[in-house]
């Protein structure tokens, strides 16, 4: 399934990596469908700008039974309860689970669950704003010049 | 699935089962809320949060198995009668000692043992034999007769957790922590809003407590004090300190001594008579003085007050578990208590508080 299609489930890694880049907001100005687990905003988010964060679309996501994240949390030592929350979202959804936490992506794997790193989220990033400035120039009206070439191919 | 965590931390919290639906809002009856208790479904997450809200827990708390249990803390102290101030103190201890174990565990450190001195417990037939406790002590951790600088560093190099923690009107406890399949973790919990030197007397009362095996005929909370000054003032030290008899001292002596050992100049005094060094006579008359001036009252405020102790090794190892990649920032964050940004913030050096 392709990005544009699933939901992005940030892990606490993801969400800060994508923050020291500035590019949480132009995610989610591109419309990506980004979601944070409802544990991980109220530790990390809900005081530091996360209610202009929801204005732009993002998701605060809720577990309807926490039993997949409390096994993931014993289990996996390493992993944190918002990594835990994050993995169990992303399965019980069937949505995409991006982290550059190793230790989450390897626990993701085991369950089955799709994961990305977020060196993929900031390439479809970059991809979408690209694709925004052809539809841009695209849609302005066709001139001609005098060399005859349409000004799309020009401006390029 | 969360039910004893659940259940201990409304306990600690001294709420009804009512009283905890009403807390969050009735979001959820207080029937279910029983049955998360009794592990009979399990809440979603929003239900979750709002229940480590009005709990005052962090929600990985309430997410842990329970497998530790606290035992040998002794209940009997005044001011852990009430089952919720023992509710309290269990979920403090536990939840500080489930985090310092993961740490250690995810850096492979053999932490599971504290390194017991050799024929301990000490048999305490008399007061006098918590003397040879402290001596025997100070022998097998290498100590020589020299002032302790550091009494935290060395419970926690030892393989003792200290906390820390508000303990309300008691000064400090000791506990075992006891996991499934492996021996004991000893715990010292110390009141952190105690002065430093009160601190370090209640640490080495609480390790006597841990060293010792105290007859019945005998006041074990005395023989704990005993072992505390003779372990903080060795005799031959404190002999070549003061001298062997003395029939006055002043109080600028008595304040140079407590800044050689780290404690009030009260147990200072008791030291000595234990020692024979003041008769019981200057004894009585040093503590008249010494309600005068208010230091026998609380917030017991003695001249060159030491600061209050702060146990650093949980949050050394949560530090050195993220730089070796152990965990990930979220996981130290979680482990340290703080939000993330906090953590990056501590780990930067802009805040060394």
């Amino acid at each position: 399934m392709s990005a544009e299609m699933k939901v992005l489930v940030l892990d606490g890694s993801a969400y800060a990596g994508l923050e020291a880049a500035s590019l949480v907001e132009r995610a989610l100005r591109l419309r990506l469908k980004l979601a944070v687990a409802d544990v991980l905003y109220e530790r990390e988010l809900a005081a530091r700008g996360g209610e202009a964060l929801r204005r732009l679309g993002l998701r605060v996501a809720t577990l309807a039974d926490v039993g997949m994240a409390v096994r993931l949390h014993r289990n996996h030592p390493v992993l944190s309860a918002g990594d835990a929350f994050a993995c169990a979202l992303a399965s019980a959804n069937a949505w995409m689970l991006v982290t550059r936490n190793p230790a989450l992506e390897a626990v993701a794997v085991t369950h089955a669950v799709p994961c990305r790193g977020v060196d993929w989220l900031v390439a479809e990033i970059a991809r979408r704003e690209a694709a925004r400035f052809d539809l841009y120039t695209m849609q302005r009206p066709p001139r001609v010049d005098d060399t005859g070439l349409r000004g799309y191919a020009l401006e390029r | 699935m969360i039910g004893k965590r659940l259940k201990l931390s409304r306990t600690a919290a001294g709420l009804s089962l009512r009283g905890l639906q009403q807390k969050i809002g009735s979001l959820v009856t207080a029937q279910a809320i029983g049955k998360y208790e009794r592990n009979e479904s399990t809440p979603g997450s929003s239900v979750l949060l709002a229940l480590a809200e009005a709990l005052a827990v962090p929600v990985d708390y309430l997410l842990s198995d329970g497998e530790l249990v606290l035992e040998g803390v002794d209940f009997r102290k005044p001011a852990l009668t009430r089952r919720k101030e023992e509710a309290r103190v269990q979920a403090l201890v536990l939840g500080f000692l489930e985090r310092y174990l993961t740490v250690e565990s995810v850096l492979g450190l053999p932490g599971e043992r504290w390194d017991r001195p050799r024929d301990a417990p000490f048999p305490v037939r008399s007061i006098a034999d918590a003397d040879h406790a402290a001596r025997a002590v100070r022998s097998h951790w290498g100590l020589g007769l020299d002032p302790i600088p550091d009494f935290v560093e060395l419970l926690e190099e030892r393989g003792i957790k200290v906390l820390a923690a508000d303990l309300r009107r008691i000064g400090g406890l000791t506990a075992r922590v006891r996991r499934p399949g492996k021996d004991p973790v000893p715990v010292i919990v110390v009141n952190e809003s105690e002065w430093g030197e009160r601190q370090r007397f209640t640490l080495a009362h609480e390790l006597g407590h841990l060293v010792m095996h105290v007859a019945p005929a005998i006041d074990a909370e005395r023989a704990a004090h005993r072992f505390a000054g003779a372990l903080l003032m060795p005799a031959e030290s404190l002999w070549a300190a003061v001298g062997r008899n003395r029939s006055s001292v002043s109080r600028g002596e008595l304040l140079e001594l407590k800044k050689l050992y780290g404690v009030s100049v009260q147990a200072i005094a008791y030291r000595c008579r234990d020692l024979g060094i003041f008769g019981d006579r200057l004894f009585r008359t040093l503590f008249r003085q010494f309600s005068k001036a208010g230091w026998r009252t609380a917030p017991y405020r003695e001249p060159f007050a030491l600061p209050p102790v702060r146990p650093r090794r949980f949050e050394r190892l949560c530090y050195r578990a993220l730089a070796e990649g152990a965990v990930s920032e979220s996981k130290a964050a979680e482990l340290l208590g703080v939000p993330v940004h906090d953590l990056k913030v501590r780990m930067s050096g802009r805040a060394l508080n």
